[in-house]
């Protein structure tokens, strides 16, 4: 696929009308900066992107790139439009209009797809590219082939695997499922070592005996957890009072009201025996006691005891009376023991009414088998009202031994029902509640392990995608790698950079870097030995090899100032390369390197390059033009309404390159100049020796096929030398020089040059590969050179 | 030569459909649901071209609630 015509109008610097006709050659275009050369790969870039450049990105440009697209100076009413025509009539557009309608289009109607299909960078290599590509990462490096090696598909293909994996994740909230399981089964593992159905069943059988719930065998495990738990919560209320009976009844239990009971009666008795005997004597006392006086008076040797009333002898009544004191102090003992205990039973009995009080047991109370419970605290608390612990009496006795009795029993019994500890109770619930979180652990593994496979599904296939990229990859790149270092061994003949390659490294995916051998020492990278120059060399050959891949073959190759960073030995030897290993693809060339569009255009055979010249850039409404020279003496011209000094000075630069590349061509033998004086010789010297070697060598063919001297060049060559000599050293030196001097000189030269060509055929004389070595000639044989 | 012969041929030698097949075996196994959308997608060609992150979150969301319903 080659292309005819690019037609661009209003389109960046493009003014109303420029077509870059190649008339299906390869084309050497020339322009100074800002001639607008790049307007036409610019073009190339905007239709297979589809609306956007990527050197013009900015965030003002506008979403179409139209601030820096369309001409600025475009008149109203105007449309900016590109247009490429390939050959056999194909041809795609973009019209971009004033409205901002972006319209872009082809004939046939699907070649824009196709065009826009196209691995840009793998058609167009611009100068800055060349040397990003270098110094880029190896992540960058990656990016940047892919598309290249045509893997891109399968890289966004893992890129979207990788992504909806992730989103996988997300959506399914896969991080906080696996943290919310695992705080679950933390819970029940805390309870259960053992999780199988056959072992929760018994809990849960062992549950509901112990409150006595009742369950149904039929439901399933986690429908009786559930069960059982609303039952045992509902319990709580329940088994709340009953914790607070039964330590009612354990408090009232340890008041032991019967044993007090029995030692207040004991008591009592033993008391009442000694008080009957007591009041017995206290009668005979007083009736003794009238004696005393006579007993006093008489002297009688016994004396009556007023304790017990017998007679005592005197001196045995001391002993006597000491001894009815401590019986009598014992006696009082024993009363105070039994006030004691009846105080005792009086205090417990308070107690027992006071813990009787308590509102669950009294809401107990009310029930009515604890009817005569209820009334026997009440005659309890009646007789507690009074001082009853003073008299004691029998009939108190009597109701105290019919009510404790009966309370006792009460007591005793509701004592023997334990209610269900707090801890216990806390430990079934807990286990309920694992039970009951197991269903809900089962569904988030059952959503987990769903989201899991899905996502290991994909990841496996990013994984797979990885492993086909890079095998597809080192296939591609051992292939081009090779290629590489034979474009390398051309541009850069016998130097100690070597095995330059494309590797992957290892370990790490979307990477790429280039690794060669510098003096025998592996390199990793270009960037820690090359130059700059090597650098973009380099990357030229990396780009090379890449359009060379089958299945760029059928396509064009842009160059946009590719070797700016080249000295003029490599420059030649790119020149070389394009001319030979190029032959097939189609090259579109842009440069400002005038000396290298000279050799170019002097070396590059017409027949397969065009060579085309855009004038210097003068505003917008002008916009490109092309230079109706093949030469670039219009940058020159350029300078003659400014400074026709230095439009002189620009003549006399374009001539030193001019006829030092023809006599490097036509092999003139100069005498050796020392040191820089060899690469500074001028355009008058290389004449002088040009027209002294022409006069014996150079040739024109006559209709009889016989070479005769052809001298009518060395005339122009003459004239040319000695203008040069009078009116460009003026321009450097004096200053002086005239418009009309100029163009003048300007003319002179370009004929001096054309006079290399052939009139007939059109090439330079020395264009034609021959055989011999003796001799040079133009392609038709009309005009040759022979030389020594 | 027609122009699509000569110009559009598709020169792959992989697919992405065959390699997502291959490495989800297992998933069609336990999920058909998940797989026959995801294969589904991948023949439409929509893992070789960009997606946007909330075409990406949407398909996410449908293969998730394919995969649910199916296991209700």
């Amino acid at each position: 696929m080659k292309v005819k015509n690019i037609d661009l109008s209003w389109f960046r610097g493009a003014g109303n009308s420029i077509s870059l006709d190649t008339s299906m050659k390869n084309v050497v275009v020339y322009g100074a900066n800002g001639a607008g050369k790049s307007s036409f790969v610019d073009a190339l870039e905007y239709i297979i992107k589809g609306g956007r450049v990527k050197h013009l990105i900015h965030k003002h440009i506008g979403s179409k790139q139209e601030k820096g697209i369309v001409n600025t100076h475009r008149p109203d009413g105007c449309d900016s439009t590109a247009t490429i025509t390939f050959d056999e009539g194909l041809r795609v557009y973009v019209h971009i209009r004033c409205d901002g309608q972006l319209i872009f289009g082809s004939e046939p109607e699907q070649l824009i797809n196709l065009v826009q299909s196209w691995q840009l960078e793998s058609l167009l290599l611009r100068q800055n590219e060349v040397a990003n590509f270098i110094v880029d990462t190896p992540g960058g490096k990656y990016s940047v082939l892919l598309p290249l090696l045509g893997l891109d598909d399968l890289e966004r293909a893992a890129d979207n695997t990788t992504k909806l994996s992730k989103y996988i994740s997300e959506t399914s909230e896969l991080s906080s499922t696996q943290y919310k399981i695992s705080e679950l089964r933390s819970k029940v593992d805390r309870c259960f070592t053992d999780t199988s159905d056959g072992s929760l069943s018994n809990v849960l059988k062992t549950i509901s005996k112990y409150y006595d719930i009742k369950i149904e065998l039929t439901e399933s495990i986690f429908e009786i957890s559930k069960k059982l738990h609303q039952s045992i919560l509902a319990k709580m209320d329940s088994i709340t009072p009953e914790i607070s009976r039964y330590s009612t009844f354990n408090r009232i239990f340890e008041e032991d009201l019967p044993s007090k009971l029995s030692a207040a009666i004991n008591k009592q008795n033993e008391i009442k025996d000694k008080i009957d005997k007591l009041l017995d004597t206290r009668i005979e006392i007083l009736e003794k006691s009238q004696t005393y006086n006579k007993i006093l008076e008489e002297g009688a040797v016994d004396i009556y005891c007023p304790a017990c009333g017998r007679a005592i002898k005197r001196e045995d009544f001391e002993r006597h009376v000491e001894g009815e004191l401590t019986a009598l102090k014992h006696l009082c003992s024993m009363r105070d023991q039994a006030i004691e205990a009846r105080r005792a039973l009086k205090d417990s009995i308070s107690r027992v009414i006071g813990y009787a009080n308590d509102k669950y047991f009294m809401n107990w109370l009310d029930l009515k088998p604890q009817q005569e419970l209820k009334e026997s605290l009440l005659s309890l608390t009646k007789l507690n009202e009074d001082r009853w612990e003073d008299t004691f009496t029998s009939e108190t006795q009597i109701i105290l031994s019919q009510v404790i009795p009966l309370i006792n029993k009460v007591i005793q019994a509701g004592i023997k029902k334990i209610p269900p500890s707090s801890s216990r109770l806390l430990e079934d619930i807990s286990a309920l509640e694992a039970i009951n979180v197991i269903p809900e652990i089962r569904n988030l593994e059952k959503h987990e392990k769903i989201a899991t496979r899905i996502i290991n599904a994909l990841d496996s296939t990013t994984s797979a995608i990885r492993q086909t990229i890079r095998a597809k990859t080192e296939e591609v790149i051992s292939q081009i790698s090779q290629d590489i270092r034979y474009l390398w061994s051309i541009l850069h003949p016998n130097e100690p950079i070597e095995d330059v390659e494309l590797y992957l490294p290892q370990e790490e995916d979307k990477s790429i870097d280039v690794g060669l051998k510098f003096y025998g020492v592996d390199q990793p990278s270009p960037r820690f030995t090359l130059s700059e120059g090597h650098r973009n060399s380099l990357g030229l050959c990396i780009f090379l090899a890449l359009a060379r891949l089958e299945k760029n073959k059928h396509l064009p190759i842009f160059l946009d100032d590719i070797v700016s960073s080249f000295d003029r030995e490599h420059r030649g030897n790119v020149t070389e390369l394009l001319k030979n290993e190029f032959g097939d693809r189609q090259i579109l060339l842009f440069t400002h390197d005038r000396e290298w569009f000279t050799e170019l255009s002097m070396l590059l055979p017409p027949k397969v390059w065009m060579k085309l010249v855009l004038k210097p850039w003068r505003e917008p409404s002008i916009g490109m033009q092309w230079s109706t020279s093949e030469f670039t003496f219009d940058d020159a011209r350029d300078y003659i309404e400014s400074n026709c000094e230095l439009a002189g000075n620009c003549v006399r630069q374009i001539m030193d390159t001019q006829t030092a590349i023809a006599a490097e061509k036509l092999m003139i033998k100069m005498p050796y100049a020392r040191g820089d004086k060899n690469d500074h010789r001028t355009c008058v010297e290389f004449l002088e020796y040009i027209i002294s070697t022409a006069k014996k060598s150079l040739k024109i063919k006559k209709p009889n096929n016989e070479y005769v001297s052809y001298t009518e060049p060395l005339d122009y060559w003459n004239d040319t030398r000695s203008r040069l000599i009078v009116r460009a050293d003026r321009g450097s030196h004096t200053g002086s020089l005239v418009k009309d001097e100029v163009e003048d000189l300007i003319s002179v030269c370009e004929r001096s040059i054309n006079a290399f060509k052939c009139d007939k055929c059109g090439d330079f004389i020395w264009i034609a590969d021959q055989k011999s070595k003796e001799l040079l000639q133009c392609s038709c044989g009309r005009i040759r050179w022979k030389y020594d | 030569m027609t122009f699509q012969v000569k110009y559009m041929k598709d020169d792959k030698s992989y697919n992405i459909t065959s390699i997502l097949e291959s490495c989800m075996a297992q998933l069609k196994e336990n999920n058909k649901e998940a797989y026959e959308l995801i294969i589904k997608r991948s023949k439409a060609r929509f893992f070789e071209n960009h997606q946007s992150p909330g075409s990406l979150k949407s398909f996410a969301k449908d293969i998730l609630e394919a995969s649910y319903k199916a296991v209700k």
